[in-house]
């Protein structure tokens, strides 16, 4: 132990305990002497650790009393020294600890445990909530067999007293009503920066737990219509009703005032002095389906890749055996059948032994080489003494230039073992349809191998650590915003000021920040998606041309021509004649 | 020996940002901030309302880290997981700079939540430039390190405190943020000058200086932000100013937090001192 770890353990030891062994080593002065010196750092702690717990269990502080909660906080600090070094988490355990340590006071537990949901809802991760839309676009055929899935941060609390009335009053600055018995579920959750509680009548909370146990929206309507007949619908909405719209925008299907009032919300964390505030009684949002940026932005741009696939080869290889694959203007890719062999390739910067079932896939056609395993590698319990494999083609018809896929790394890998239930089934049914023959094979050779595509994609999306392009954007938060706002409405009236707006920053970091991660500027990125939108729309004889700029919010035709043209070296015409789709954005 | 220079930039007059002041500096657009100091452990939370400000301020001001729990002279290993959790900040925001305070404030994992004094040793000299190139080399960027006040002084230690803070931001090639307060404070505390003080420091180090209040305790001066700057920290200012030249500057109020229009006017007197104070280009 050196002597600077053996002072400060000295030190703690006196602010923790009182121990006086640090006096010696402290300089004593006719100002004053070293105790005196050193209880201006214990008191600091002291007061410090309490003022915390005081700040973040106000109602609790409240209801206590000065006293008790004083020998509470200073017992905690003793039992539980803060071990993270963000003083915001000290009080983490101290609900935990009340409950412990004052059996015969359950209620203090439980107004801690109360409190503590309230602290934690206040700076939750920020996560996007289901949008009232999107559920009323759903087909009605699909409803009986949705399922929502509560919002992580919605908490539902059980709850044996009248807790939330207590932290009312004392946020009100208000006297707290006397604690008293109320059995019940408080449900407590943020929306718009403000953390919001409030306690759920027992059938909405019966409802939100068959919710959250997984059942699909016909049983939860033939659970309430067992209780209301007829009367089930609108209820039901109630339970379900959305947040997340728009603040000014009318809401139509949102729940009523619950018959003790609307939701409490706090603006401020509650280590934040200050009066809590409240909002007046209003709609509530409860059911919450997570609805990430990446998930929109991936279907809009993936949504515009067409792939053709042509199978080129079924393999079987034994022995020592190796295979050169030059590279080639076509990706390529190789779905490993049975057996094992390894693949190397400048991408992997090293040789990588693939198993049954692995994909591997080079989007841009690099050169690889495929090889058998070392005689020496150990094989497999199921090792068949041989590899299949089937070899592939592909090429894109429409959206070469697609975002998504100019993210995508020289080499992909999608493990069997990692690519879920649905990889290993499409990649047995691609390999079936290959061997079998029959009518219709190639077509669905195609249609099997973009599905396995977007699949090995968006594995690739959600579980790829160092990111580019797209994927690195989306990463971004910031960025995120921005690019789910040109993907889904690229026929706003965009502007730089407004799309660094979207990302919180100002125009020239936002405009840095986008070009370094995407490799285009933002208004660039903006005139290539909406030119990869009209080669679709084109598609559709029934559309004119004029309308289509006027659909990706072009304020004239002939500058829509003229970008057109600039940015894929045909006009729109020719495309709308047809034969134009190789090399299409 | 490096030259040492302020590599970062010179940012004018700021304000450490506190959550009461929120929405009065944003609906003020002319609001004369030149700059905000964040401190950074209130931000490294998962999300919700203060990330969400954060962005918003960060598209209008320059920011600066000012971080409490990094615990630069602790005997424990350097915290890991906190070392990323700063980067990531960060990466978000951008800082102009990220700075920190020369103490301890962790032992054996427990954490104290106080800036603590280290002894003014050779060996904590070594002992924290050497944790300072790891932060260093973790952030990407040159570190600047705050002197604490402090009330206690060890028989350990063989030189003064700025003899030690010079020592070791020359040690790890590191930037300077001079608190004058608690050089006042200190000063009082322990019975030195607190000129001979701003004498020992290398100025070329000197990225940029607190202003703050502090009260009366008995018999020693409590650094506790909770009051208007004092006269002789005032003094020390437009002296630090003549010496240093032109330093980034801002005022830290923590507690007894008063409206912002009473800290415009503290910021206007320190613009005011430091365009009396700066030294006149002499004609060549």
């Amino acid at each position: 132990m050196n002597a600077l770890q053996a002072l400060q353990r000295q030190f703690a030891a006196c602010l923790l305990d009182g121990d006086t062994a640090l006096r010696a080593a402290v300089c004593t002065t006719p100002q004053a002497d070293a105790a005196m010196r050193l209880e201006v750092y214990a008191h600091a702690y002291r007061q410090r650790l309490h003022e915390v717990l005081a700040e973040e269990f106000p109602a609790l502080a409240a209801t206590a009393g000065a006293g008790p909660f004083a020998a509470w906080t200073a017992r905690y600090a003793r039992e539980r020294p803060s071990r993270d070094p963000n003083v915001r988490w000290y009080g983490a355990a101290f609900a935990d600890w009340l409950r412990e340590s004052t059996p015969a006071q359950p209620a203090a537990a439980a107004l801690a445990g109360f409190e503590w949901a309230l602290s934690l809802a206040f700076d939750a991760e920020d996560l996007p909530a289901l949008q009232a839309e999107r559920l009323a676009a759903l087909p009605a055929a699909h409803w009986p067999h949705l399922r929502l899935a509560l919002h992580p941060q919605l908490v539902l609390l059980p709850v044996a007293w009248n807790l939330e009335a207590i932290r009312r009053a004392v946020d009100a600055g208000q006297p707290p009503p006397p604690l008293c018995e109320a059995p019940g579920t408080l449900a407590i959750w943020r929306r718009q920066r403000r953390v919001r509680y409030r306690r759920l009548d027992a059938e909405e909370a019966a409802t939100l737990d068959l919710l959250r146990h997984g059942r699909p929206f016909g049983a939860l309507c033939e659970a309430l219509a067992g209780r209301h007949g007829a009367d089930a619908a609108p209820r039901l909405r109630r339970a379900c009703a959305t947040g997340s719209k728009p603040a000014g925008s009318p809401s139509r299907t949102m729940m009523p005032p619950s018959p003790s009032g609307g939701p409490h919300s706090i603006a401020h964390r509650p280590t934040l002095r200050g009066p809590a505030a409240r909002s007046p009684p209003r709609a509530t949002a409860l059911s919450l389906m997570r609805h990430p940026p990446i998930e929109q932005v991936l279907e809009s741009a993936l949504n515009g890749v067409q792939l053709r696939v042509e199978i080129v080869d079924d393999l079987r290889y034994c022995g020592a055996w190796l295979e050169r694959e030059p590279a080639t203007r076509h990706g390529a890719f190789h779905l490993i059948g049975e057996g094992r062999c390894v693949i190397e390739a400048p991408a992997l910067g090293g040789a990588l032994v693939l198993e049954a079932g692995d994909l591997v896939m080079f989007p841009h056609g690099s050169g690889h080489l495929l090889r058998a395993v070392d005689a020496c590698a150990p094989a497999a319990d199921a090792d068949p003494g041989y590899t299949s494999m089937l070899c592939g083609e592909f090429a894109f018809l429409i959206g070469a230039h697609n975002p998504v896929l100019r993210a995508l790394p020289d080499c992909l890998i999608v493990r069997a073992r990692d690519g879920g239930a649905a990889f290993a089934h499409l990649a047995a049914l691609l390999v079936d349809t290959s061997r079998r023959g029959g009518l219709g094979r190639q077509v669905m050779l195609n249609t099997l191998a973009a599905s396995l595509f977007i699949l090995a994609v968006c594995e690739y999306a959600t579980q790829n650590a160092q990111p580019r392009g797209l994927f690195a954007g989306l990463a971004d938060p910031r960025i995120a915003r921005v690019l789910q706002a040109i993907h889904t409405r690229p026929d706003e009236d965009w502007s730089m000021a407004r799309l660094a707006d979207l990302a919180g920053m100002s125009r020239s970091a936002f405009a840095e920040r986008f070009t370094t991660l995407l490799d285009t500027p933002p208004m660039q990125y903006l005139a290539q998606w909406r030119v990869s939108q009209a080669w679709q729309l084109l598609r559709n004889p029934r559309l004119s041309v004029a309308a289509i700029a006027e659909q990706l919010g072009y304020k004239s035709e002939p500058a829509f021509r003229k970008l057109f043209k600039r940015l894929t070296g045909i006009g729109p015409g020719k495309v709308r004649a047809g034969g134009e789709d190789i090399g299409a954005p | 020996m490096n030259t040492p220079t302020r590599c970062h930039p010179h940012l004018g007059h700021g304000l450490g940002l506190r959550v009461d002041h929120y929405e009065a500096i944003l609906a003020d657009p002319a609001v004369p901030i030149d700059w905000l100091e964040i401190v950074t452990e209130n931000y490294l939370v998962p999300g919700g309302r203060p990330l969400d400000y954060l962005e918003r301020f960060r598209a209008r001001y320059p920011l600066v880290m000012h971080g409490v729990s990094l615990s630069i002279g602790g005997a424990d290993p350097l915290d890991r997981r906190y070392l990323r959790d700063l980067c990531a900040l960060a990466d978000r925001i951008e800082p102009a700079w990220i700075s920190d305070h020369l103490c301890w404030t962790a032992v054996d994992g427990v954490q104290l939540h106080d800036l603590l004094p280290l002894p003014y040793t050779e060996e904590a000299v070594a002992h924290v430039a050497a944790r300072i190139a790891q932060v260093q080399d973790a952030i990407g960027r040159r570190l600047v390190l705050e002197n604490v006040s402090s009330y206690v002084a060890y028989h350990a230690s063989q030189m003064p405190e700025w003899t030690f803070l010079a020592a070791v931001a020359e040690a790890a090639d590191c930037l300077i943020l001079l608190d004058l307060n608690n050089v006042y404070v200190s000063a009082a505390n322990h019975g030195f000058d607190p000129l001979d003080y701003l004498a020992g420091l290398p100025a070329a180090r000197i990225q940029q200086i607190h202003l703050a209040g502090h009260s009366t305790g008995g018999a020693l001066l409590i650094d506790t932000h909770d009051a208007a700057i004092a006269d002789p920290v005032w003094q020390l200012y437009a002296e630090a100013v003549r010496r240093y030249g032109a330093v980034t500057t801002m005022i830290e109020r923590d507690d007894a937090i008063p409206p912002l229009a009473e800290l415009l006017a503290e910021l206007s007197i320190a613009r005011g001192i430091a365009a009396d104070a700066m030294p006149v280009q002499a004609a060549a």
